[in-house]
Parts: C-alpha cells; sequence; structure tokens
C-alpha cells in the first residue's frame, strides 16, 4: 500500500469495515509499529518515533471511540494538551484555551469532568485535545459515525474551518454524506488496500468500489 | 513566568488546602504524644504518612503500584546507617545521602517503568527480595552488618528525630498538595486514565513516570533514613519487610483514597492507630482483619473514604473549602 | 563430575515440582486476567492438611491428595462467587486483583497461625519406602521421585482437561480472547469458576509435597511460594498454562546449579533471572510480543 497526503490537502478515507482505515491511523500516529515499511513526515523518517514526538512534530488524530481523560474536566483535558504539546511555550494560553473550547462547542461544559459528557461531546473534546496541540496534520476516525443530519452538518462546517489552520487534513469516514461535505479527494480502501483514488463524484461510479462499497452506500 | 504554567488553580485555593493539611497534622503530632505517652507510636506515624505520600506520588497519581516500593525505604536506613558507623558522617547528611541512594537505586530500576501493570507490580517485588538478599547477605557483613544488623547508636537522639519526622511528614503531605495542584500532577493524573492518549497531547508517559517514581523513593529514604535513626540498631528484617514497608502503606492508601491529597493522611492516622490499637490484643486477629479489610476494600470503596470526608469539610466550611 | 550429575538429576526434580506449584497461578491468569497473590498461601494450606492427615490417620501424601484435591476444589469454588464476578466489573480487574488477593493472603496467613502456629512443620520422607532410591551413581530421597512423578501426572490430567473435553474447549476460548468467547456463547462464571477451582486444587497438591522439597511448613512460606510461582510463570510467558513448565525448568535448573556452587547467592538467582526476563521479553520467552510506551 502506497499513500501520500499532500501539504493542504484534506483526504477522504474511506472503506468498509476491516479495511485497514483506523490501523492506518494507528500507524501513523504510534499507537502501532508498522510490521514493514516506512512511514515519512516531511521528508524525514517518523517509523520508530514515539507518540508524544510524534505529537510534538505536529501529528495528532481522534478516535473512533473517544479517548478523553474521565477524571479531569474538560478544560484540564484541553490544557494538557496545551501544555506539553507543539505549542507549549506560547504564552496566551487561557486565550487559545478559550477559543478552542468555543470552537468546539465545549465552553459552556468546560468545568464540567469529561466522563460526564455524551458520546459527541466527548468527540468533540478529542478534537479540542487534537487542535491544542497545534498540529500539521490531523487525522479524524469516524467524527460523523452516530451523530444525526443536523449534528452532522454542525461538524462537517467545524471541520472546513478547522482545516484553515492544518497542513493537512485526514478523514476516515463511514457516512459519505459526511465526506461529501467535507472534502471532493477521496481514497478507497479494501482490505489493506488502496483500490481506488481520485474525486469522490468518481468514486461512487467506479465499479470496484461499488461492489466492497453497495451495502454501505445504500445504507447511508 | 506564568503562574498558570505551573499550578492551575489559584493560590488562596492552595493555601487554603495547606492549611486543612497541616493544622490537624500540628495538633495531631504535638498533642498526641501529651495523651498517649508513647512517642514511638507517633514517630511511626509520622513515617508511615511520609510513605503513604510517597506511594500516592507514584501509584495514586500515576496508576503504577510498585508492589515492592519499600526498597527505597529499606535502602534509605540502610545508607543513614552505614554512613554513619564507616564514615561517621553527621546525621543530617547521612539520612539525605541516603535517601539519594534509594533515588539513584530507583533509578536503575526505571526499565521497569516500562512494563505494564501485574509485571510491573511483580517485578519491583522480586527486586525488593532481590536487594534484601544482598544487605542481609552474610558475605557483606563487613558492610551492612549482614543479618547480625547494624547498629549506630551513638547519634541516637529520639527527641530530636521525632520533631524532624513530624515536620517533614506535613512537609510531605504539602508535596503531594503541590504536585496534585501543578501541571504535572494533571499530566500524571491524565497518564492513569489513559496511557496512549496522554501521549498524543505531548506528554512523554515514561518521563512523568519516571519523575513521579524518583520523587516517591527520594521521600520513602528519608522516611527509612528517620526510622533507622530512631531505631539506632537494627535487622535487616525490621526495614526490609514487605508486609509493613509496603504493603500497610498501599493499605493505608487505599482506605484513604489513592490520587487524592487528604487521602492517604486520613487512612493513614485512622488505620495506623487502628493497627496500634489492635495488636495490644492480638497479632493474628490483626492480620486477618486486615486482610477481610483490604478484600471489602477492593470490592466496595475502591476510591478509599476520601469522598467522604470532602463532604463533610464542605458542610462545615461551605465557602470553597476544598474543591 | 557427580557433583554436576547431582545438580542435574535434583533440578530435574525441582522442575516437576515447580511445574505444578506455578501451573494453577497461570491458569487463573489465564483465564481470568486476575493476579491471585494468595496462591503461596494454599501452598501452605495443602501442606497442613497433608500434614495433618498423616498425623492423625497415616496417610501418605498421594493418599491425602483423595482429600486435598476435591476439598481445595471446592474452597476455589467457594471463594470464586462471592469475588471475582465482582472484580471483574471493577475498572482495573488486574491491579485490584493485586491487591484483594494480598488480603486474602494475609487472611489465610492470619489463620494459619491461628490453627497451627508458627513453628517449622515437615512430613518425613519416612512416609515412602524405601527411602532412597539410586540411579546414575546418585542416591535420592524416594519422596522427590514420588513429588515428581505426581507433578508431572497432575500437568498430563490439565492438559487432558483442557485439550480433550468440552469445557477445557471453552476454557481456551476464553484464554484467546475473552469478548469473541462470550460473544460465542461461552459460560464464562462456568468456566473460569471451575479453572479456579482446579487452579487452588493444584496449589494446594503441589503444598502435600512442599515440606519434602523445598521448604519446611509455616504460615509465613507462603509469600515465597507465590514469589516463586509468579518468577516461574513470567520466566515462561504470564497466561500461557504450558509455558508454565519451560519457567519451571528454567528457574530450577538456575537455582539448583548456584545452590550446589555458590550456596550463599542461591537464593537471589530466581529473582534476578526474574528481572532480567522481565526488562528483556517481558512477554516470557514463549509469549508474544506487546507493546508499551
Amino acid at each position: 500500500m502506497d499513500l501520500s497526503l499532500y501539504s493542504g490537502e484534506t483526504l477522504g478515507l474511506i472503506g468498509p469495515n476491516g479495511s485497514g482505515k483506523t490501523t492506518l491511523i494507528n500507524v501513523v500516529s504510534g499507537l502501532l509499529y508498522a510490521d514493514g515499511g516506512s512511514l515519512l513526515f516531511y521528508g524525514s523518517r517518523i517509523d520508530r518515533m514515539s507518540p508524544h514526538r510524534r505529537s510534538h512534530l505536529g501529528i495528532n488524530r481522534t478516535f473512533q471511540i473517544p479517548h478523553p481523560f474521565y477524571g479531569l474536566t474538560v478544560r484540564e483535558n484541553v490544557d494538557i494538551a496545551l501544555l506539553f504539546g507543539r505549542m507549549k511555550k506560547r504564552t496566551d494560553l487561557e486565550q487559545k484555551s478559550e477559543d478552542i473550547l468555543k470552537l468546539t462547542g465545549l465552553s459552556e461544559l468546560s468545568e464540567h469532568r469529561a466522563g460526564s459528557l455524551n458520546t459527541s461531546q466527548k468527540k468533540m473534546l478529542d478534537l479540542a485535545k487534537a487542535l491544542a496541540t497545534e498540529p500539521r496534520i490531523l487525522l479524524i476516525d469516524e467524527l460523523a459515525a452516530g451523530l444525526n443530519s443536523n449534528e452532522t452538518e454542525v461538524v462537517a462546517g467545524l471541520l472546513r474551518e478547522v482545516k484553515k489552520n492544518v497542513d493537512a487534513m485526514l478523514v476516515v469516514e463511514h457516512v459519505m454524506n459526511f465526506i461529501k461535505k467535507v472534502t471532493e479527494d477521496v481514497v478507497v480502501f479494501d482490505a489493506g488496500k488502496v483500490i481506488f483514488s481520485g474525486r469522490f463524484a468518481d468514486a461512487v461510479r467506479d465499479g470496484r468500489v461499488r461492489e466492497v462499497y453497495l451495502g454501505t452506500v445504500r445504507s447511508s | 513566568m506564568n503562574f498558570r504554567r505551573f499550578f492551575l488553580s489559584n493560590p488562596k485555593k492552595i493555601s487554603t488546602d495547606a492549611a486543612l493539611l497541616i493544622v490537624p497534622l500540628a495538633a495531631l503530632f504535638i498533642l498526641g504524644p501529651m495523651v498517649i505517652t508513647n512517642q514511638a507510636i507517633f514517630m511511626e506515624l509520622a513515617v508511615y504518612i511520609m510513605l503513604a505520600d510517597a506511594l500516592n506520588i507514584v501509584y495514586g497519581f500515576t496508576g503504577y503500584l510498585p508492589f515492592g516500593f519499600g526498597v527505597f525505604f529499606a535502602v534509605g536506613a540502610y545508607g543513614t546507617a552505614i554512613l554513619i558507623t564507616h564514615d561517621a558522617w553527621p546525621v543530617g547528611a547521612s539520612i539525605i545521602a541516603g535517601a539519594c541512594f534509594a533515588a539513584l537505586l530507583s533509578l536503575l530500576f526505571t526499565p521497569m517503568l516500562r512494563l505494564s501493570g501485574a509485571y510491573f507490580a511483580i517485578s519491583s517485588m522480586a527486586a525488593f527480595e532481590a536487594v534484601y538478599l544482598i544487605f542481609s547477605n552474610t558475605q557483606l557483613t563487613f558492610l551492612t552488618g549482614g543479618p547480625y544488623g547494624i547498629t549506630f547508636t551513638q547519634v541516637y537522639n529520639p527527641n530530636l528525630d521525632y520533631m524532624i519526622a513530624a515536620i517533614l511528614a506535613a512537609v510531605s503531605a504539602l508535596v503531594v498538595l503541590l504536585i496534585s495542584k501543578s501541571t504535572f500532577g494533571i499530566a500524571l493524573r491524565a497518564i492513569r486514565e489513559d496511557r496512549f492518549a496522554v501521549e498524543l497531547s505531548g506528554v512523554s508517559s515514561l518521563r512523568y513516570r519516571t519523575y513521579a517514581w524518583l520523587i516517591s523513593s527520594f521521600v520513602s529514604g528519608i522516611a527509612g533514613g528517620l526510622y533507622g535513626w530512631y531505631l539506632g540498631f537494627f535487622y535487616p528484617e525490621a526495614v526490609f519487610s514487605l508486609t509493613d514497608f509496603s504493603v500497610l502503606v498501599i493499605i493505608f492508601v487505599l482506605f484513604g483514597g489513592r490520587g487524592t491529597v487528604y487521602g492517604p493522611v486520613i487512612g493513614t492516622v485512622i488505620l495506623f492507630l487502628a493497627y496500634q490499637l489492635l495488636s495490644l490484643y492480638s497479632a493474628n486477629l490483626l492480620l486477618i482483619i486486615f486482610g477481610v479489610l483490604l478484600v471489602l476494600l477492593v470490592l466496595f470503596i475502591p476510591n478509599g473514604i476520601e469522598p467522604l470526608f470532602r463532604k463533610i469539610v464542605k458542610t462545615i466550611f461551605p465557602p470553597g473549602g476544598s474543591d | 563430575m557427580s557433583l554436576f550429575i547431582d545438580a542435574f538429576i535434583t533440578s530435574t526434580l525441582l522442575a516437576a515440582f515447580f511445574s505444578i506449584a506455578a501451573l494453577g497461578l497461570n491458569v487463573v491468569f489465564g483465564v481470568m486476567r486476575i493476579v491471585n497473590l494468595a496462591h503461596g498461601e494454599f501452598i501452605v494450606m495443602g501442606s497442613y492438611l497433608a500434614i495433618a492427615l498423616a498425623l492423625h490417620y497415616n496417610f501418605n501424601p498421594v493418599l491425602s491428595l483423595a482429600v486435598i484435591v476435591p476439598f481445595f476444589f471446592v474452597v476455589g469454588l467457594l471463594l470464586y462467587f462471592p469475588i471475582v464476578p465482582r472484580l471483574q466489573k471493577s475498572d482495573d480487574p488486574e491491579m485490584g486483583s493485586f491487591i484483594l488477593f494480598f488480603g486474602v493472603s494475609f487472611a489465610l496467613e492470619g489463620i494459619a497461625v491461628q490453627m497451627f502456629g508458627v513453628n517449622y512443620q515437615s512430613l518425613s520422607y519416612s512416609v515412602f519406602r524405601p527411602l532412597h532410591v539410586s540411579t546414575l551413581g546418585t542416591t535420592i530421597p524416594t519422596a522427590w521421585v514420588v513429588t515428581a512423578l505426581v507433578s508431572v501426572a497432575a500437568i498430563v490430567l490439565v492438559y487432558l482437561y483442557m485439550y480433550r473435553t468440552g469445557l477445557g474447549l471453552q476454557t481456551r476460548a476464553l484464554m484467546i480472547n475473552r469478548e469473541e468467547a462470550m460473544a460465542n456463547g461461552v459460560s464464562v462464571n462456568r468456566v473460569s469458576a471451575i479453572a479456579f477451582g482446579i487452579s487452588i486444587a493444584l496449589a494446594a497438591s503441589a503444598g502435600a509435597f512442599s515440606s519434602f522439597i523445598s521448604y519446611p511448613t509455616t504460615p509465613s512460606i507462603g509469600d515465597t511460594f507465590t514469589l516463586i510461582s509468579f518468577a516461574i510463570i513470567i520466566i515462561g510467558a504470564l497466561g500461557n498454562p504450558f509455558a508454565t513448565v519451560v519457567g519451571a525448568i528454567v528457574f530450577a535448573f538456575a537455582y539448583g546449579y548456584t545452590d550446589i556452587y555458590e550456596p550463599n547467592w542461591s537464593a537471589l538467582v530466581p529473582f534476578v533471572i526474574l528481572i532480567a526476563v522481565v526488562l528483556a521479553r517481558p512477554q516470557g520467552l514463549l509469549g508474544r510480543k506487546a507493546r508499551e510506551f
């Protein structure tokens, strides 16, 4: 498998369950080490780099099942990423923290424990934590899953907003309508292989894509 | 420098918490020996508070339980004793050097911090046994006294020792308070919550665990040195006791509430005094009662009694007593 | 040279005994992902029962197994139900079990002191006749040979249970993937309870022979057995019962040889090996790779 993400790009990554989308994000963010091959970030190899160093370089992600620090408040969750992440030298921490909470719609909840949030709020917190490290590339794993169409609309708008501040974004998604709203460029995965790469509009007409994806296209 | 970079809550709140910790402790250590005329009990209490705070820093905050963490206590005691007997160092310097030995030993053990849960707990227990077998070995009698123990009564001064221990017990509680309110402490708690997600926030999980481990072993080492000085003579088993200086401390911390500021202190004071009372009657009964207590704690109140205490404080001091 | 052969035979017999001593601990970890820190206390309890049976009814330890195995199997079941299912539901069952079972071991030690006192007790080699057997130019106590044979038999029985019965199949399914097994209808409680019972029965059976082969029985020796058992299963592979045998062989030979050549330092060896293995290969000699930050 060979995949490149270019500066300025928002790439949608779609494919059936088990096709390796989340695994790819895990390998890039450092949760898993690849069995082979190489991983380059702006030209340098980062295959064996620990996740916190990747975070400092500017790689961050969200999770399909969100991973906030349950016992800490929403603000503390964001503050950790601000204080230890890539922008730890900044002096306007409070302002930045407010901005991120506002952007992700969590201002009202900032003093609540992260464990008390509902699922979509936890997903937003995951995104807020990732943004607080000021990533250069952002990997988004199934942010829209389980949201209603109204929320999906809001989140898609949010991602377009987020894109203005990051170099590149990879959006893994199951919900086709969501991808359509975020980007035109997609890659389709099946069983760990790229079977299509191009415009979203062409993807849905592609024979192989339809074959592996038909059920999901219909259901979404 | 930005205050907020180190502490996330305001200084006023911290000083309230500090007062809530220090005033009762001071009262206990001053009045206690007058009520129960047995200084040794309160000396041990001070030592246990230090150990509970030390354990809390590593277990409470990071979630890593070093079962054999009493090894740092023992090495602190031995380091102090050896420097006093062999090199005639002054007591203060010996205790600090002993604690430095403990911290050095913990540095030697840092590769273990890469291990997860059970592996870490067990290998720290094995490390405890290994160090014990080295210190108590007959072939090292010239240095450690081997199985025959070590004597350094020439500097014996229980009253001074007690005073220092009581003060340092309060200081160790303050150290826990400061850590818990600092960004360092929040990073540690985040490590406990999610070892992977914390890395994404830019925190090196391994590095901060190592810092916690170093601080914890240093505080344990100080406690060991003070305890050894109070004894003046001890056998290896008196300080290398997995039950007395690891497991009991774990029980105290769990009972009080791990990862909290007040929990370890409250847990230690209540259970240690109960322990002393019970041991007047039967040592066996003590084992059985503490054993059953431990089972019940894990099953029914895994967060300890600190939340209850918090409620009481809130009722007594409604505005901003604690957060 | 004969010293070398002596050490070899002793180590082989020790390996068999330590396999059965540690096997149960690994079964419990493999099936339930919990750590039974009271494991050694059950060895001690089994030992006390065997000594009592020898004293009052003149049972030799092999015969006493007829009482010890069913008795401790039931003890295991009785402990399982109030504790383990509840523990599994907690935040961190693995760490929780560590502390909880330390509590159990505390209580058991207290009970043992209450019932049997703190003095050393041992079974006499003379329960078996002839007293000694000779092979390869060395003479060893019959009791040691019997111990090794019983250990091997117990391991074979556990193997047959795991690989030749329906419940054994379910047990293995649970060990490989808990969620999948539950989704496929494995009755977790029944399988785990039996595994727990077997584990305690194995520990107690090892105890029936422990006073011959390793340490005389006292209430406080349980911790030592627990630590040794741990060293063995970690050296082998945590959660893989039959890797226990490999761990026991490594442990027994390291211990057996240092005991003959460097007796002052032999007690240190198992812990040094444990730490070395854990640092170099935390998954054990036979385990699969696991990563940690």
